[in-house]
């Protein structure tokens, strides 16, 4: 027999079950042994007296009223608690209260089934039906956030302002992240539709073991029969520096129920660039449509906007949100500033001359500055912004000024070139000392060679780009980002040009070029790029429950990202689960009973059977009362007399003693702080109950000498009128009492308080800190160290091998309290660290150095797993 | 054979009048009946009943020694004389005394006819009441109620209302008979002389209060035949009593054991023992109880003392 059969063989309820059965068959043996007999009157039986078994007649005697309602109780409190509950009763705010959670799926599928307004309604009528007897609560596929309804419009207005997202939703892991948040939950309502993609993966049938699981199925059955196109993508086939952008669009139909036709729009910014026809034949699920345009009808100004292509279905669409697909701009010329001044008359002669060849061949569009624009000069430092990066040529300007940007400037990527002669590194060195990056001006002689230049740069901190690894001489360039990314600089240890002394021919010069532009701006379609970020990229996000880095991205807001998101091909897809592999279906129109079903924690809950006792008991309180009243109308002495010992015994008892208590010193009623979190640590770390409530003394008194220990941030409570401690005080701490000075401002107030205890000792100690191996830091966690305050350690003062006194460098307890005070000193200690320490604090304060007692240490042995 | 003088008659049977007198002559020297009480003298009576012959063993301070000169036999004068007393019989009718009901004998079978423990008692009560009024002495009969109590009580005159009162209770039942003569009269038993006591004891444990301002009580404790054994008691059938105790018991259990012989001695003597240190006297009687028995008992211990 297994355990659950001897169990449920044993349960009270089937005790009481025989209990009655037993009792029911005595009567039936009783009632025939009885009837069977002749009964006959023998009136001499009286006086006899036999030890034979007598066969009794049950008789009906009138019961005395007080005992006979007791049993009636007591039967009743027995009857009730061997039966097992129907129904769960429960009230609001109750810990024990059965908990269930709807999860709404957002994703685009869904809005193939249902509009905002119509899954709000949805939404708040499940919440209605189920709230009525439990905790409700609701989450979407949008966050891990979880909501609770207040009113019948805030839940359908919440749904209404979210919107659907345009990423995938994956069922599984928003409901794992969003249970992990609530923690237990007795019921899960899935509102979703049958989106093989959304419910793929999900595991549903595990979430079984605690707790319930169903599914509000939002699916249209017409849905199947209607076509669904969609752009799958959109790539970009012109070569750089065509004067045409041709695209080729993939456009798929998910169902293939039928030939689908429309036509594709191509827009930016509001503008129409181009539009198509395509069609998708019976049989194929894509077709591929081309689409081009004049480069010049993509203007340059017009940054971080993306291709909008909008697909139109004839014949109806049975998902919209796909029929819109956003793709970066490509084939767009990037602007290129090239600063410096010419070198020589002749075209050929100029210095930058190969660079802007080479750049415009990679596809840029090359800007020439003789010098760095400036404000003042009414020249156009906006063009700076708009630029990919910027190439400077140092040397040449004899004025730093002139070429060298500012540290305030507005920097893109900027490349250092330098020229042939020698000056040039030590120029740009000096240019360097404007940016905090380590360089001074004694670093940047005039005779600063290219060695010495590389070195420097290493030193600071500069990646070497080309060359082998460690060997920086062979480097082309050095690369030196900002901290906070404010300035990018690519510091070229050659001059950008082709000189054969440095392998740099003709040829191989714009092939370098494009390496390092590709390298400065990250992007290997090099020119022809306008994507900044996650925002201009538009990707495809097939589980947005994955982006949970929430607003701290500073690329764009989350929900933004969810808004602009292409809609991934598998929500496209439309294709549909079978019901069989679904959780069971919910309907509100149906059997409302089945969420009454009860779970498995309700044998575990015992609020209501708390309630019964407590009416039960005040039940029986009320009887015992009503029997008193009947006594006093009697004048029955027994009543004064069990009056008099009811009064006795509530005036004699007196608190329970078992909690431990944070008697505060010093101070006539409490700031009002609770201690419950820490209350709640202490008991499931220790044996030990902690009040969460503090007990507030004002000065030492008799009372406070009953304490075992005290804190107190003013610690001249304990003094008497000479500034030293008391001698009740004294006598205190010597018997026993241990004095915990929060937050301790002052050695020298502290040392002069406690100067009596040091006279008469043979080794006075004074305050002194705490040594590594002492109690605090192992009567219960090994601490290694206990954190300083402003270069203030913790400090102890013993007595006779006692520690009587601690004094803490900050206010321990204002960092445990519910609400901790800020931290305000050097490095921040984890909360668990401070619990850690307040609990060997108490653990030393309740039994001293317990650890050393040779008694324990078999125990402490085996908790350290030493054999 | 058995003849109807070798017949051994029971008290089921007793009359008022039966035949045989208490015997009183036998220790008394004349026929002269003034009454049952045999009272001390202040001086010697004269009168020739007083005297008899001396028999071996009497005192010598009682020989006439003048008759004795005179006759020369010596003759007793006896000091004592008797006079008529007055005697109250109490019959206790309580419930238990109306067993057994001739309608359950019927329903329990194969026990025939047997009379009510009332019937033994009104009729030993009748036989005494006769035999005292005989004797010259002045008699109550007195009903013991349910409650303990006598309220109603009966004065017979003359021997001949005892024999009507017979005849009667033969025709309408005995309590019934009884009942129909008694007049509610308050019975004050503390002049009586003696105080006849027909009763089964089972209403109370306790012994009667009003016994404690009695001069002398003589106890009939009247039992039915079947109460003394458990031959007669049949396995298919229970056996309860309904006051304090409730108890039942199976007709098996009760014929089996030994016990119930015992527990009813035990009782029996308690009861005797009680009454007894209270100077009383004791009988045990039954339907089926021996007249010949009764009247020893009389002779011998009721009226010695």
């Amino acid at each position: 027999m297994n355990f659950q059969a001897f169990q449920s063989m044993f349960s009270p309820s089937m005790i009481s079950i025989a209990a009655g059965m037993m009792v029911v068959g005595g009567l039936v043996i009783w009632w025939i042994v009885r009837k069977r007999l002749r009964d006959f009157w023998l009136p001499i039986v009286r006086i006899l007296d036999f030890p034979v078994s007598r066969l009794p007649r049950i008789v009906l005697k009138k019961p005395p009223l007080i005992p006979f309602l007791m049993f009636l109780l007591a039967a009743l409190a027995v009857l009730i608690w061997t039966l097992k509950p129907r129904l769960r009763v429960f009230s609001d705010f109750e810990p024990g209260m059965s908990q269930v959670h709807v999860y709404v799926d957002m994703s685009p599928s869904v809005s193939a089934h249902a509009n905002l307004e119509q899954l709000g309604k949805k939404l708040v009528s499940l919440l209605e039906q189920v709230g009525s007897k439990s905790r409700v609560t609701f989450g979407t596929s949008h966050g891990p956030d979880i909501y609770e309804m207040t009113g019948a419009s805030s839940a359908s207005d919440l749904i209404a302002g979210m919107g659907f997202h345009r990423g995938g939703g994956k069922i599984g892991p928003g409901v794992r992240s969003q249970i992990a948040r609530i923690g237990e939950v007795d019921q899960l309502f899935v509102l979703s539709d049958r989106d093989q993609h959304s419910w793929g993966g999900f595991q549903w049938q595990y979430l079984l073991v605690d707790s319930d699981v169903r599914h509000v199925d939002l699916s249209e059955s017409q849905i199947a029969t209607t076509p669904n196109a969609f752009i799958q993508d959109a790539r970009f086939t012109s070569s750089p520096g065509a004067l045409t952008m041709d695209w080729e669009i993939e456009i798929s139909e998910g169902a293939f129920v039928r030939p689908v036709s429309g036509m594709v729009k191509a827009s930016l910014a509001g503008n129409s660039l181009a539009s198509a026809t395509w069609e998708i034949p019976q049989g194929r699920r894509s077709v591929l449509v081309s689409v081009s345009w004049p480069a010049t009808l993509v203007p340059r100004d017009v940054v971080g906007e993306p291709i909008e292509w909008t697909i139109e279905v004839e014949g109806g669409d049975a998902l919209s949100m796909d029929n819109k697909f956003r793709s970066p701009v490509l084939g767009r010329r990037d602007r290129v500033v090239v600063v410096g001044e010419p070198t020589g008359e002749l075209r050929l002669e100029d210095a930058l001359m190969p660079l802007e060849t080479a750049l415009q061949v990679s596809g840029f569009e090359v800007e020439r500055f003789d010098r760095w624009p400036s404000k003042q000069k009414n020249e156009v430092p906006d063009v700076i912004a708009a630029s990919r990066f910027l190439a400077v040529l140092t040397g040449t300007i004899s004025s730093l000024d002139l070429w060298c940007p500012a540290a305030s400037d507005k920097l893109v990527p900027t490349w250092f070139i330098p020229d042939v002669s020698q000056s040039t590194f030590s120029a740009m060195c000096q240019c360097l000392t404007r940016f905090s990056v380590g360089v001074s001006a004694d670093m940047c002689g005039a005779g600063l060679t290219r060695e010495q230049w590389l070195a420097t740069l290493v030193n600071i901190g500069a990646k070497q780009i080309g060359g082998d690894i460690g060997y920086a001489n062979q480097a082309i360039a050095m690369r030196l980002k900002g901290r906070q990314s404010n300035f990018d600089f690519t510091l070229l240890t050659v001059p950008l040009r082709p000189i054969a002394k440095f392998g740099l021919t003709w040829g191989s010069f714009p092939v370098l070029v494009r390496q390092l532009a590709a390298f400065t701006t990250g992007q290997e379609s090099m020119g022809t790029s306008d994507a900044q970020g996650l925002r201009g990229l538009w990707p495809r996000i097939p589980d947005v429950s994955a982006l949970l880095t929430g607003e701290a991205d500073g690329v764009a807001s989350r929900t933004q990202i969810l808004r602009e998101t292409n809609v991934p091909a598998g929500e496209s897809m439309m294709a549909l689960v079978a019901a069989s592999d679904l959780p069971p279906s919910w309907s509100s129109i149906g059997d409302v009973g089945r969420v009454k079903a009860p779970s498995k924690r309700d044998s575990e809950d015992p609020f209501p059977w708390i309630r019964l006792l407590v009416t039960l008991v005040a039940l029986a309180i009320l009887i015992e009362l009503l029997w008193l009243w009947r006594r006093q109308k009697q004048r029955r002495v027994e009543t004064v007399i069990y009056l008099v010992l009811c009064g006795a015994f509530l005036f004699s008892a007196h608190e329970s003693q078992a909690q431990v208590r944070l008697q505060w010193l010093g101070v006539k009623a409490g700031p009002g702080a609770e201690f419950q979190t820490l209350a709640r640590e202490v008991s499931s770390r220790t044996s030990l109950e902690f009040s969460p409530q503090a007990e507030y003394v004002a000065s030492f008194d008799d009372t406070a000498a009953q304490f075992p220990w005290l804190w107190t941030s003013n610690p001249s409570a304990l003094a008497g009128r000479d500034g030293k401690i008391s001698g009740m005080a004294t006598l205190w701490l010597k018997r026993g009492g241990i004095l915990i000075v929060d937050n301790n401002q002052g050695e020298k107030g502290l040392e002069t308080i406690f100067e009596p205890l040091m006279q008469g000792t043979v080794r006075p100690t004074g305050w002194m800190s705490i040594p590594p191996d002492h109690e605090l830091m192992r009567s219960f966690y090994l601490l290694n160290s206990l954190p300083t305050c402003r270069g203030r350690p913790w400090k102890i003062f013993s007595f006779d091998g006692r520690v009587v006194a601690i004094s803490t460098p900050y206010s321990l307890l204002a960092s445990l309290q519910d609400q901790p005070a800020r931290w305000s000193c050097e490095s921040n200690v984890a909360y668990e660290q401070q619990v850690r320490i307040f609990v060997n604090l108490l653990m030393m304060a309740f039994t001293t150095d317990y650890k050393r007692d040779q008694i324990h240490l078999p125990e402490i042995l085996k908790r350290l797993r030493v054999p | 054979m058995e003849s109807h003088l070798s017949r051994k008659y029971t008290l089921a049977e007793l009359e008022p009048g039966w035949p045989e007198n208490l015997g009183t002559s036998r220790v008394k020297s004349s026929p002269r009946m003034h009454g049952s009480l045999i009272m001390s003298l202040r001086r010697v009576s004269r009168s020739p009943e007083n005297s008899r012959l001396y028999v071996h063993g009497d005192p010598v301070s009682l020989i006439d020694w003048k008759a004795y000169a005179r006759t020369d036999e010596l003759i007793i004068r006896e000091h004592r004389d008797e006079a008529a007393a007055k005697i109250s019989i109490v019959i206790d009718a309580s419930e238990s005394l109306l067993w057994p009901d001739p309608k359950a004998l019927d329903e329990h079978g194969g026990l025939g006819q047997v009379p009510q423990k009332v019937e033994i008692a009104c009729r030993v009560a009748l036989y005494l009441a006769h035999a005292h009024l005989t004797m010259g002495d002045f008699v109550t009969i007195a009903f013991l109620d349910r409650d303990g109590d006598v309220t109603r009580s009966w004065i017979p005159r003359s021997p001949a209302d005892l024999i009507g009162m017979y005849e009667m209770c033969m025709r309408q039942g005995f309590v019934e008979a009884l009942e129909s003569l008694m007049s509610i009269a308050k019975w004050v038993p503390t002049q009586d002389d003696c105080v006849w006591w027909l009763s089964d004891f089972l209403r109370d444990e306790r012994l009667p209060s009003i016994w404690n301002t009695l001069k002398r009580v003589a106890v009939l404790h009247v039992f039915s035949h079947l109460e003394l054994s458990t031959e007669w008691m049949d396995g298919s059938t229970s056996y309860r009593d309904e006051s304090r105790g409730r108890k039942i018991y199976l007709g098996d259990q009760l014929k089996s054991g030994q016990q119930w012989a015992e527990a009813l001695d035990s009782w029996r003597s308690f009861v005797k023992q009680t009454i007894t240190r209270r100077g009383g006297s004791y009988l045990a009687i039954n339907n089926t109880t021996n007249v010949g028995d009764f009247f020893h008992w009389l002779t011998t211990e009721a009226l010695e003392s």
